[in-house]
């Protein structure tokens, strides 16, 4: 059988392409293979034809070599899509869908790099004609900076903590993988929406306009003051630092007060209100994890969300309380300082799961 | 996969923010590199994919799931990254018509020239295959995923991908046909080497 291979385009003689291509991915029963290498050995022509799928697949490996996301970048990805489905409902209507029109207001600032956090949307009206105008006239400089006239604002963090001072004066400190939206008259409405995260508060006093964050259904009005809100998804906690807060939602009215934390559950009548020193939930502006009596678990925690890792704690070091300051170290120093202080085992599992043992 | 397509379909229908979270990170890598192999830029595929998961997320009501969420996602994806193509094409005829001809006129090498054209046509090849063969040559081949998996992701059967698998290389083969035979053995050593 010396029929040219070349020639023909078609499948191959005497055998079917989709069990060579079970031969080649390793998917074949013993009975297969020798089936195949059977018909490999009778002519070469075969052995051409087989090079050829060969070929092909081992050829298009390479096709694949360029990028694969990490998982900082489907976390930013998400961060993205997040902001995106809470934008304020659209106007107009007459944008098609996926059509509406993002503009990255790129502040060139050398460190903020992976935060170009502003986004700006128009909606569309007399303002798509201005943009497309505005947003032509930019591609061509290079440089998009555009302020949409009323527009929401909205400031993220993607995977590292971020610090700004809002219209008002009021400095803003957002924890990782956190989100805020707040109305462009901000300095006449002070409002802020804590879409997702955790933030610190330093609100600039004004009697006259109160401040307000809103957040899991829940209103927290400041009444000049310094706090941190931690939006946990079900579970909303807030410390107050200085000062004084109301919070409210559908079910409460509380007032909060310095060394206070106030912890509530969505769709849950009751509230816990606990007296802290802690001050390890600090760690984010800070970078210090303040350790003062803290029990174990609890900074185990906070390490989990710092160092996006998965900390499991020994039942019987539960107990364990440790008085320090980590500041501005590696996860790998912190550990090792904490297997040297207790004289406990620290291991680290293939899947990076880290374990404390006595 | 620890949850169900139906289980996931609720969650979705009753725009259950951490549920879709869930779906957008399992999916997300997967369908970004499948838009990235047909498009070959990062920025566009993570756009078509940010685009595909926000019409799941606001047709959610009323979209329909003959088989499963991953058929639906890899075929939008697949389906918008060709919209995509189409768009830049008369751009991109201009484009590569100018590289091409700079680079007949510079590249003396006439076997590094064969060897990107090889490239160049087997990327063109497998972006024509059609949508379910194309989807299922992605999960193998980019993926590496066992037929069995793939089958079970796609609500199909396993003969069904071994049939597709079949197809997509005999139309391949078919496509390349020009290029493949006097490259086969001196490429097939080179690979060799190189893997």
């Amino acid at each position: 059988m010396n029929k040219d291979l070349h020639t023909d385009p078609g499948g191959p003689q005497g055998i079917h392409e989709d069990l060579l291509v079970k031969y080649l991915l390793g998917e074949t029963s013993p009975d297969d293979n020798a089936r195949v290498e059977s018909w490999l050995a009778a002519d070469p022509a075969n052995r051409h034809f087989y090079n050829h799928f060969q070929l092909i697949w081992r050829e298009s490996r390479h096709l694949n070599d360029n990028f694969n996301a990490t998982d900082e970048q489907t976390d930013a990805a998400w961060q993205k899509f997040r902001q995106r489905i809470h934008r304020p409902e659209r106007t107009g209507g007459s944008l098609s869908e996926g059509q509406t029109l993002y503009l990255r207001a790129v502040k060139a600032s050398p460190n903020q790099r992976n935060l170009p956090a502003r986004i700006v949307r128009i909606t569309r009206s007399t303002w798509t004609k201005i943009a497309a105008a505005v947003f032509l006239m930019a591609s061509i400089t290079g440089i998009i900076y555009l302020k949409g006239p009323a527009a929401d604002r909205h400031f993220a963090s993607t995977t590292a903590p971020l610090t700004d001072t809002l219209p008002d004066g009021s400095l803003i400190t957002l924890n990782k993988s956190s989100g805020i939206i707040y109305p462009a008259n901000f300095k006449k409405q002070r409002t802020v929406h804590l879409l997702n995260g955790e933030a610190f508060f330093k609100i600039a006093p004004n009697k006259e306009k109160p401040f307000k964050v809103y957040t899991n259904n829940i209103t927290i009005t400041v009444l000049g003051t310094s706090f941190n809100v931690h939006n946990k998804g079900n579970t909303t906690e807030i410390i107050v630092e200085s000062g004084l807060i109301r919070v409210t939602d559908s079910l409460h009215d509380v007032l909060v007060h310095p060394s206070e934390k106030l912890i509530l559950h969505r769709g849950d009548t009751s509230l816990t209100k606990e007296e802290t020193t802690s001050q390890l939930y600090k760690y984010y502006r800070t970078k210090e994890f303040i350790c003062d009596n803290t029990p174990l678990p609890q900074l185990a925690a906070s390490l989990e969300e710092a160092y996006d890792v998965k900390i499991v704690v020994d039942p019987s070091l539960r107990q364990l309380q440790i008085n320090t300051v980590f500041h501005n170290q590696s996860l790998e120093q912190i550990l090792n300082i904490i297997q040297e202080t207790f004289r406990i085992r620290v291991t680290r599992a293939d899947d990076g799961q880290i374990t404390l043992q006595p | 996969m620890e949850f169900t397509d139906a289980t996931i379909i609720q969650l979705l229908k009753r725009r259950d923010e951490t549920g879709f979270e869930q779906v957008f990170k399992f999916y997300f890598k997967n369908l970004h590199r499948y838009a990235l192999t047909i498009l070959q830029d990062h920025d566009q595929a993570e756009d078509i994919v940010q685009n595909v998961f926000y019409k799941l997320w606001d047709k959610m009501d009323s979209l329909n799931f003959q088989d499963s969420l991953a058929a639906y996602l890899y075929r939008a994806v697949y389906n918008e990254s060709l919209n995509h193509l189409k768009h830049k094409k008369v751009k991109l005829t201009y484009q590569t018509h100018i590289t091409r001809s700079m680079k007949d006129q510079t590249d003396g090498a006439h076997k590094k020239v064969m060897f990107s054209e090889l490239e160049r046509r087997l990327q063109k090849a497998i972006n024509e295959l059609p949508e379910q063969c194309r989807t299922i040559f992605q999960m193998s081949r980019f993926e590496e995923l066992r037929y069995l998996d793939i089958a079970q992701r796609l609500g199909i059967s396993v003969k069904t991908v071994e049939n597709q698998m079949g197809k997509a290389l005999k139309l391949l083969r078919t496509r390349l046909i020009d290029y493949l035979p006097f490259l086969v053995l001196l490429l097939l050593n080179i690979l060799n080497h190189r893997l």
